[in-house]
């Protein structure tokens, strides 16, 4: 018989939203139970009898528990049951969330030196032209409310000048945290297109910044020739080079204008860098992209033992899915097949971090980049700014990708209907201020009752559509589903292996799991 | 009964060579365990099956002590602790390193001073505890007094930089009142910037100290050497500064610092400064030679107790898991330009000729300074006390060993059988005694 519990929880109000329980159930491999909390961020051992003493505990509508656990159970159970849960909710508020107020953005002014003091990377698209005509790309017209490609480049004048107003923008920054480098991205269409101006740029901070960016550049790696590839050695550019895998994999999707798979080519010049540029080859990383039609065992293959002996993989991403119809094509039985060959890789993920080894930078990146989101997630103190407290989404500007026109966009990953200023007239904090606004009424309104919020990664980028901001719709859906099986690869593994760490590297950032191994 | 039993996610056993403590981190205590108890809670921990019908009464008392103050709770199979933190588990570099936390930037002014203490000149040949807060010169100076040429513009890049306290000491910063009393001036433009003087005690000067004393940015602290047997017998002790300074009702504190000469011990010098000021000092030592062994204040751990410190927030435990909370954010700037982690610590970390500061916080070589943490110093990384403990940790830093601490982590003689001073955040647990409770407060 449960004991009867004190509720605690004040009722809303009339006309309050009411509050709403933020817990992910979910079971090691070991079938061990366990509850994530999204109040803490702590993942708890859970147990039928702990369910029903919450659900007690909660009572009203939140007690929807149905399990039985009369006789099940001894009174001493019981009460170690009834005193854990008062513990962690009496004491740090856990299982329930309030819905709060979200204050409104900054005045124009102040957003404007909210992105001064944190602003920390500039990204000059040098052309919105491409060599290639990859299927899956943004710009290939597959996707709504993106352009496609254009003949338009940055001139180096205008380069130079984004660098030098971006330098002047992140002054303040530099006055109390001097040590820390900037981040100065080259993008595209295809970067390597426009020599002319991403040397003139690269000059211009030798020149008058030295040492106070960290440069990288992604390319599809066709124009990676050994000339430019010396360029880029010259001034030590992080390169991330575009390949989805061994040729059969790649050149289904990576084409040129004629339709003709690029792995040879890229290859080609990534054999002849490392043969003679070998110093820059701990420069370069691979950036994969998957879909349904992926074969990921020979994807790992390929760079477990071929590419990844030369460089490795930083990053992999599926193609992306909203406002395209790319994904319609795939039958039930691709799904399987694309699933089943996830399944595979994570359980080969899952072996070598039990076991102490470490994975491929393949795998890593596939599996591990979402392992890394439970162990780096936020805490209960983690709270976010003010105005945008739940979800991965930066305030805008505190990355500004110059389009070749001088327009000013929160990210290259943006589809550009929103710019957020001008390089003639800086940033529009009007503009930033509408932007957050419409996030906070088609997206943040509805996170106070979602259970993942410390681990989710949604931003901007996601939901912008034609200048105005959609619901993510099936978007938190998926993050949902998704993070209950994140949640219990992760448990599996620190079941078998307590002592194991996850890291996260790339090639301008680091973050690092310290406290994890207290004792 | 069978079960798993383990500790709540926010209660840590942090283990030493031979030791463990158990560190309640909602409630700020800490439970020095016996070596049945530690025993115990490492198996549990280990997700060991607890045999209920094969523990000792005490070992029973001890579980269902754990229980009934929530620190843990009883499992039906082998489980992962997700042990409680109050803040994602990163630490951000590159383009998204923060800025740097700054806490105080100690400027010795001058290395001039009118008392000719035998140790100090040979500083350099002297080793020394919670130096920073005494008027112990670094480098040696010999008789030549060097002062430094910039002390205003140190106001100006303090306030830029982002440090909230100026501390100015010396040798005796008094000798240059006027300079000093520029710095306090030019620190007017900035009311949050509070600025601390460590000086010498002693009777001369007295009217300049109170001038300087009275400002409200201003607090004081003046230095005690030996005063027994010294400064209070043969009449030359700093008696009418530290009267006038307390008819006055000017802020400041007494350190006493402790060279061996007189053979006094802290609890002597304690009894001399209540009785004769009624105030309780903070203690510091110096001894000649590096390698000297630094034992005045902590006779042995059993008689005299070595102070632990409570942690106010969780927030505030973190900070002391991951950095050393006497060097983080702090800086030691020398009248010659020289800048240093700490006035203790002989690594330089800098050079500025005109007193800017902005060359000196872009020093990697700082910031590996500020990241030492317990864990990575001797003897403290195998202490099962290092998170309860905010002892100088400069010596240690050096690489000269562990005698500046009366207890000793690497022996078998574990904490629980020592005493040590604190406010009542330090307990005892045993699973192995005789009929005595459990819990206990040390």
């Amino acid at each position: 018989m449960i004991s009867p519990v004190v509720r605690n929880r004040p009722s809303p109000a009339d006309g309050d939203l009411p509050s709403a329980r933020v817990t992910v159930d979910f079971c090691s491999e070991q079938n061990h139970r366990y509850l994530y909390d999204d109040v803490t961020g702590l993942i708890l051992p859970w147990s039928d009898l702990r369910e029903a003493v919450l659900c007690s505990y909660l009572g009203g509508p939140l007690a929807d528990c149905t399990t039985d656990v009369h006789g099940r159970f001894s009174d001493g159970e019981v009460a170690s049951a009834t005193r854990f849960i008062r513990h962690w909710a009496d004491h740090y508020g856990a299982f329930v969330r309030a819905p709060r107020g979200i204050p409104p953005p900054p005045s124009s002014s102040d957003s404007v030196e909210v992105i001064r003091r944190n602003c920390r990377q500039l990204v000059l698209l040098l052309t919105e032209d491409c060599n290639l005509r990859c299927r899956y790309c943004a710009y290939s017209g597959a996707y709504d409310n993106v352009r496609t490609y254009t003949q338009t480049f940055m001139t180096p004048a205008t380069a130079r000048q984004a660098i030098d107003w971006f330098v002047s923008t992140i002054a303040p920054q530099r006055i109390n945290n001097p040590r820390k480098p900037f981040a100065l991205t080259f993008y595209g269409g295809e970067p390597l297109l426009n020599m002319s101006t991403l040397r003139a740029a690269l000059e211009h901070v030798a020149a008058r910044y030295p040492n106070l960016f960290v440069t990288s550049l992604t390319t599809n790696g066709t124009l990676l020739t050994l000339e430019n590839a010396e360029l880029l050695a010259t001034y030590g550019v992080n390169t991330s080079v575009s390949l989805d895998g061994p040729a059969e994999e790649h050149d289904r999707e990576r084409i040129d204008r004629l339709g003709r798979g690029t792995h040879g080519v890229i290859m080609k010049n990534l054999s002849a860098i490392a043969d003679k540029l070998p110093h820059y080859m701990e420069h370069v990383s691979f950036l994969s992209v998957y879909s349904y039609k992926s074969n990921f065992d020979a994807i790992a293959s390929f760079f477990n033992e071929g590419a990844g002996r030369i460089a490795p993989v930083m990053f992999t991403n599926p193609v992306a899915s909203r406002g395209t119809s790319y994904w319609n094509a795939a039958t039930a039985s691709d799904f399987a097949a694309y699933h089943a060959g996830l399944q595979r890789r994570t359980e080969s993920y899952k072996e070598r971090r039990t076991s102490d080894a470490l994975p491929s930078s393949f795998d890593q990146s596939l599996v591990g980049s979402h392992l890394v989101q439970v162990a780096l997630r936020k805490r209960l103190n983690d709270h976010g700014l003010p105005c945008l407290p739940f979800t991965g989404a930066c305030f805008p500007g505190s990355k500004v990708a110059v389009q070749a026109s001088g327009a000013l966009d929160i990210c290259e990953r943006v589809n550009y209907t929103y710019p957020i200023g001008t390089l003639a007239g800086g940033f529009d904090g009007e503009r930033i201020g509408r932007l957050i606004n419409m996030y906070q009424e088609a997206v943040v309104s509805a996170c106070s009752s979602c259970p993942v919020t410390k681990m989710c990664g949604l931003c901007f980028a996601n939901v912008l559509d034609d200048g105005t901001i959609g619901r993510p719709g099936l978007q938190c859906d998926v993050t949902r589903d998704g993070f209950r099986q994140i949640l219990s690869d992760y448990v599996t593994i620190k079941e078998a292996n307590p002592k194991v760490t996850f890291t996260f590297d790339s090639d301008t950032i680091r973050l690092e799991e310290r406290l994890c191994q207290l004792t | 009964m069978n079960q798993y039993f383990r500790l709540s996610a926010d209660c840590l056993l942090v283990e030493g060579q031979h030791d463990a403590a158990l560190y309640d981190l909602r409630q700020n205590r800490l439970f020095l365990l016996d070596e049945v108890a530690h025993r115990l809670l490492r198996q549990c921990e280990d997700n060991q099956l607890v045999k209920w019908e094969e523990l000792s009464p005490h070992a029973r008392l001890l579980l269902q002590w754990l229980s009934d103050q929530d620190l843990a709770f009883p499992e039906r199979q082998p489980v992962f602790i997700d042990k409680f933190l109050s803040h994602a588990p990163i630490t951000m570099y590159g383009f998204a390193a923060p800025p740097p936390v700054l806490s105080q930037l100690d400027v010795s002014i001058t290395t001039h001073c009118v008392r000719n203490c035998s140790f100090c000149p040979a500083h350099s040949e002297t080793r020394s505890w919670q130096t920073c807060i005494t008027c112990l010169r670094h480098p040696d100076s010999g008789a030549s007094a060097v002062f430094l040429d910039y002390p205003q513009r140190l106001v100006e890049q303090a306030v830029r930089n982002g440090f909230p306290r100026l501390h100015l000491r010396g040798g005796d910063p008094f000798v240059e009142s006027a300079r000093l009393l520029a710095v306090v001036r030019e620190a007017e433009q900035y009311p949050d910037l509070s600025l601390l003087i460590t000086a010498p005690g002693h009777d001369q000067r007295i009217a300049d100290v109170i001038a300087l004393g009275a400002h409200p940015q201003v607090f004081l602290n003046i230095v005690l050497v030996d005063p027994i047997g010294s400064e209070a017998e043969s009449g030359h002790g700093p008696s009418l500064l530290i009267k006038d300074l307390q008819r006055e009702r000017i802020r400041f504190s007494l350190t006493v610092l402790l060279s061996g000469a007189n053979g006094e011990s802290c609890g002597a010098v304690e009894r001399w400064t209540r009785s004769a000021f009624g105030k309780t000092p903070r203690f510091a030592e110096v001894r000649p030679g590096r390698q000297a062994a630094l034992s005045a204040c902590f006779p042995t751990p059993q008689a005299a107790g070595k102070s632990l410190k409570r942690w106010r927030t969780v927030d505030e435990f973190y900070s002391r898991v991951r950095c050393s909370t006497c060097l983080t954010g702090r800086m030691q700037l020398n009248c010659d330009g020289e800048v240093k982690p700490c006035v203790g610590v002989p690594d330089l970390v800098g050079i500025t000729a005109d007193g800017r500061l902005t060359g000196v916080l872009r020093s990697d070589v700082l910031y590996d300074w500020w990241e030492k943490d317990r864990n990575s110093a001797s003897p403290c990384a195998c202490c099962a006390l290092r998170y309860a403990c905010i002892d100088c940790c400069g010596v240690a830093f050096c690489g000269q060993g562990r005698s500046f601490c009366p207890y000793d982590p690497t022996s078998t003689t574990r904490a629980v059988d020592c005493k040590w001073q604190h406010d009542g955040f330090v307990f005892t647990l045993r699973a192995g005694g005789q009929g005595e409770a459990v819990c206990q407060r040390a």
